[in-house]
């Protein structure tokens, strides 16, 4: 068994971090730089960096922030967020990524994902399912969980898997942002119906929720973002904001600095007490 | 030497980036993309996103096939890395069969599984003595080299199954990890394996 990945993931909106509640509702929380430069110190296996309005737009502007980034950060670095064709894939690419994420796009032209995983190779295409459910039924969406489709995330994963993409990144939007733990059902469903790796996101608030999740089911990583966000935001908060003119501010000018915590970690100790097999 | 001249060829579906980058920590890193800029060169490195296939027309396009050949057989090393390596190799059924470099025997196969091998894991060396000191290297591919024993200088593991981390044929050497993406325990890699 290879160790489970420990991914940290960025969401982006006017150069800034930002973090929501299922997708939606978003606070600065400060500079991304600061915050993969912390995460790459403390261990994490992969990031994660998401234009998080880029898809309303269809453009990805992740660029500049991905080529600086990738200077100094020796880890892989997998982005997405409004990718849309080859074109988009390779500008992200030559920036400095190592691995992208498609999602909006795929669901409009079912044609697209074989075309880029032919062109780019299987394994540097991730696939991002947002899986929402109602009334005890499960749909996909996209545009952070603003448009639903009528298709059922495990029928669309072993789609995906079966037009070439490398891995399936899987958002249980209802979960996302709350900190309460994440359903494991359709995480369930997904990992006994492909072969190739599944990443879940959406919910983790404790390293026991990431416990729970990971002992009954066969991820090959968890994605995180506010639990780590939100024990760094303490001390990276006095670092410079990119840019300060757009968004909602008030929960960082009302934090008081706390003492560093290695969060991740802390998490990869905890879980190998656990016998969670992890890379240390 | 006072500095290693490192030749880098230039894919136009690669991320570059990040292994110029680590290179150019080690010694004068000069991209190639195309057939006259084989010169004063000391190490060739071949990089690798995209596909078997279309990595080999690439190079059969702009005319670096021969020079890479050329280049190899003047006995200075190359070293290719993920897709890199894979075609050194002679034979690749990605997308469609395409011959390979063949600068080492062997084909290029798809995971029996059909699952991609995405993550962290160690390698084991059963060859060379490259210093064995249990790191950590980071795998993203979904096919692997199948070659003669006496060529494989390591092995990692994917759902059970052994598999080539590292091959080597004399001057010639493949890498199937990133060593550009594995932290610190990667570059120092890397160094050990340009240096040496």
């Amino acid at each position: 068994m290879k160790p489970l990945r420990i991914i940290p993931r960025i969401d982006i909106k006017n150069n800034n971090l930002i973090k929501g509640i299922n997708l939606e509702g978003l606070r600065v929380l400060g500079n991304p730089y600061d915050y993969a430069e912390a995460y790459f110190k403390d261990g994490a296996d992969e990031l994660i960096f998401n234009d998080a309005i880029a898809s309303l737009y269809g453009i990805n502007s992740l660029h500049k922030i991905i080529k600086s980034l990738a200077k100094n950060i020796s880890i892989p670095i997998c982005v997405g967020g409004g990718l849309q064709s080859i074109k988009d894939i390779e500008k992200i690419f030559f920036s400095g990524a190592d691995k992208v994420y498609v999602n909006s796009a795929i669901l409009r032209n079912r044609f697209l994902l074989k075309k880029i995983a032919n062109h780019f190779g299987s394994a540097n295409i991730t696939v991002c399912i947002e899986a929402i459910s109602y009334q005890n039924k499960f749909y996909t969406s996209y545009l952070a969980g603003r448009e639903i489709v009528e298709i059922n995330p495990v029928d669309w994963a072993k789609f995906c898997e079966g037009e070439g993409c490398g891995e399936i990144l899987l958002t249980s939007v209802e979960n996302e942002g709350l900190m309460q733990g994440t359903t494991s059902k359709i995480f369930e469903k997904i990992s006994n119906k492909i072969k190739i790796p599944l990443l879940a996101h959406g919910g983790f608030g404790s390293f026991k929720d990431i416990y729970n999740l990971v002992k009954n089911v066969d991820v090959s990583g968890v994605v995180i973002a506010s639990l780590f966000h939100y024990e760094y935001v303490y001390y990276l908060k006095h670092k410079k904001i990119v840019s300060s003119k757009i968004g909602n501010y008030s929960y960082l000018e009302n934090i008081k600095k706390k003492k560093r915590r290695n969060i991740i970690s802390e998490l990869k100790k905890y879980l190998k007490n656990k016998k969670i097999n992890v890379r240390i | 030497m006072s500095e290693y001249r490192i030749g880098l060829i230039e894919f136009k579906t690669a991320n570059l980036f990040s292994i110029k980058e680590v290179l150019s920590k080690i010694g004068k890193v000069k991209k190639i993309d195309n057939y006259k800029k084989f010169k004063n060169i000391d190490i060739l490195i071949i990089p690798g996103v995209g596909t078997f296939s279309g990595a080999m027309n690439y190079l059969r396009k702009y005319k670096l096939e021969k020079e890479i050949l050329k280049f190899a057989n003047s006995g200075k090393k190359v070293i290719g890395i993920c897709l890199g390596m894979q075609i050194l190799l002679e034979l690749g059924y990605e997308i469609k069969k395409t011959k390979g470099l063949a600068l080492i025997e062997g084909q290029v196969k798809e995971f029996k599984s059909k699952s991609t091998n995405i993550g962290w894991s160690k390698i084991k060396v059963i060859k060379d003595k490259i210093k064995n000191k249990k790191e950590y290297f980071y795998f993203v591919h979904s096919n692997y080299c199948l070659t003669k024993k006496n060529f494989v200088v390591a092995l990692a593991e994917h759902n059970g199954n052994n598999f080539p981390a590292i091959i080597r044929n004399k001057n010639v050497i493949g890498i199937q990890f990133h060593p550009e993406k594995s932290g610190k325990d990667g570059i120092s890699f890397l160094k050990r394996l340009l240096k040496r």
